[in-house]
């Protein structure tokens, strides 16, 4: 029969999340209902909601976000209001008061095109410790070794321009066709953040001084679909690879746009 | 563990249900306490249908595992009224502007209004579609419903 089990530390978590057909959950958004409508697939529920995990914290413009904290957290937190866009693309008010920033970022949801376009770093505690490096790194990681993430950060101090936009099919409460959140620092660097043009959330760099400079869809393609060449984008009931290709662009046209 | 007895306030009263690891928070509601207001739609928080209040915050019931309710309060659509014959203002005005049809959806989306105007007594229009777009109605096209929650919130803030 199913267990169920609260740890109370990330060893302890890490050590049940080991084991033969353990599942995490944190708000359980994504995969709750999929484990009561199948228990027989798993042997332990691991509810990683008791490892204090929720904070959000600032040392000197660098705010770091517990993995637990939900979007709602995020929506009252006047200090992040760059990611209130994409926090706000997730579900709608109930689903957003479950739903944590570390699950987000384990099935790659909204908020990462924010966070990589950000160049957030992530927090990752493994049986050998805990490390930190840029989130983009994460998802060439191996994800088949127990980890969990603890914490997100993001460097306030880096002074620029931020814009996000999630194309779906209804406007709100709906699975994303592509999320794109653009970020421009000051030396007018680019760094796009997408989701929803390859199985994971991947940045590029875009055209220098794009938010200052904003260009069409039709402008942005070539680049865009170049810097996308090596990623096949997901076909699912929300649309095929073909659309997400080519809504790319738009979406990061619309995302500068603001 | 696998089966633990929790006890969980109810529209005020403490109840005491054992439940196991899959059991969802809306099962207990619907099969062990009765309360079939709480809808069983989705099961996968895509249609608001199951919304409950959960120490006050909105929340999927088919979402919630109810081992986490342990200790929790939570207020269903059978707690809303204060009796069958006195409705909560959001319910009258449901009634008023016809904003009920099969009726499937109505219970999720006065838990949504009630959310929104506990803590914002006068919403714009738009705070009213943001509050209920994690619910969905395929009878009224929302319009009606929008109207009814904002009557209530004049009501209610008058």
């Amino acid at each position: 029969m199913l267990a169920y089990e609260t740890p109370g530390d990330v060893a302890d978590a890490l050590k049940l999340m080991g084991g033969a057909g353990a599942v995490v959950i944190a708000g359980g958004t994504t995969n709750f209902g999929d484990i009561a409508e199948e228990p027989h697939k798993y042997s332990v529920v691991v509810d990683i909601t008791k490892l204090g995990l929720r904070k959000i914290a600032r040392d000197g413009g660098v705010i770091s976000i517990g993995a637990a904290a939900t979007m709602a957290d995020l929506l009252g937190d006047p200090d992040l209001a760059t990611l209130h866009g994409a926090a706000r693309a997730v579900g709608g008010p109930a689903l957003r008061n479950a739903a944590t920033v570390g699950g987000n970022i384990i099935y790659g949801g909204d908020l990462v095109a924010a966070l990589l376009a950000l160049g957030a770093d992530v927090v990752v505690s493994r049986a050998d410790g805990a490390s930190t490096g840029p989130l983009s790194a994460f998802y060439d990681g191996d994800a088949a070794q127990p980890h969990l993430v603890t914490e997100v950060r993001i460097d306030t101090n880096k002074k620029g321009k931020f814009g996000f936009y999630k194309l779906a099919r209804r406007r709100d409460n709906a699975r994303s066709v592509v999320a794109a959140g653009v970020a421009q620092d000051t030396s007018g660097r680019v760094q796009i953040g997408l989701v929803g043009v390859a199985p994971r959330p991947v940045v590029v760099e875009g055209p220098a001084g794009l938010m200052d400079a904003p260009q069409s869809a039709a402008e942005l393609r070539g680049a865009l679909d170049a810097a996308l060449a090596q990623w096949e984008p997901p076909t699912d009931s929300h649309a095929t690879a073909a659309y997400r290709r080519r809504m790319a662009p738009v979406a990061v046209a619309r995302a500068v746009a603001g | 563990m696998t089966v633990k007895t929790i006890a969980v306030t109810v529209n005020n009263v403490e109840r005491h249900v054992t439940v196991k690891a899959d059991t969802t928070l809306l099962d207990v509601m619907r099969d062990e306490l009765g309360l079939t207001g709480v809808r069983a739609g989705c099961r996968r928080g895509g249609c608001g249908s199951c919304s409950v209040m959960i120490d006050g915050a909105l929340s999927f019931s088919c979402l919630t595992p109810a081992m986490r309710a342990d200790g929790r309060t939570v207020e269903t659509i059978e707690g809303v009224a204060a009796s069958p014959s006195d409705l909560h203002p959001i319910q009258r005005a449901f009634i008023k502007h016809g904003s009920s049809q099969c009726g499937f959806c109505s219970s999720g989306m006065v838990m949504s209004a009630k959310a929104l105007l506990d803590r914002t007594p006068k919403p714009t229009r738009d705070d009213v579609v943001e509050a209920i777009s994690g619910n969905t109605c395929r009878c009224t096209g929302y319009a009606s419903i929008v109207d009814a929650i904002l009557e209530a919130a004049d009501e209610l803030s008058a």
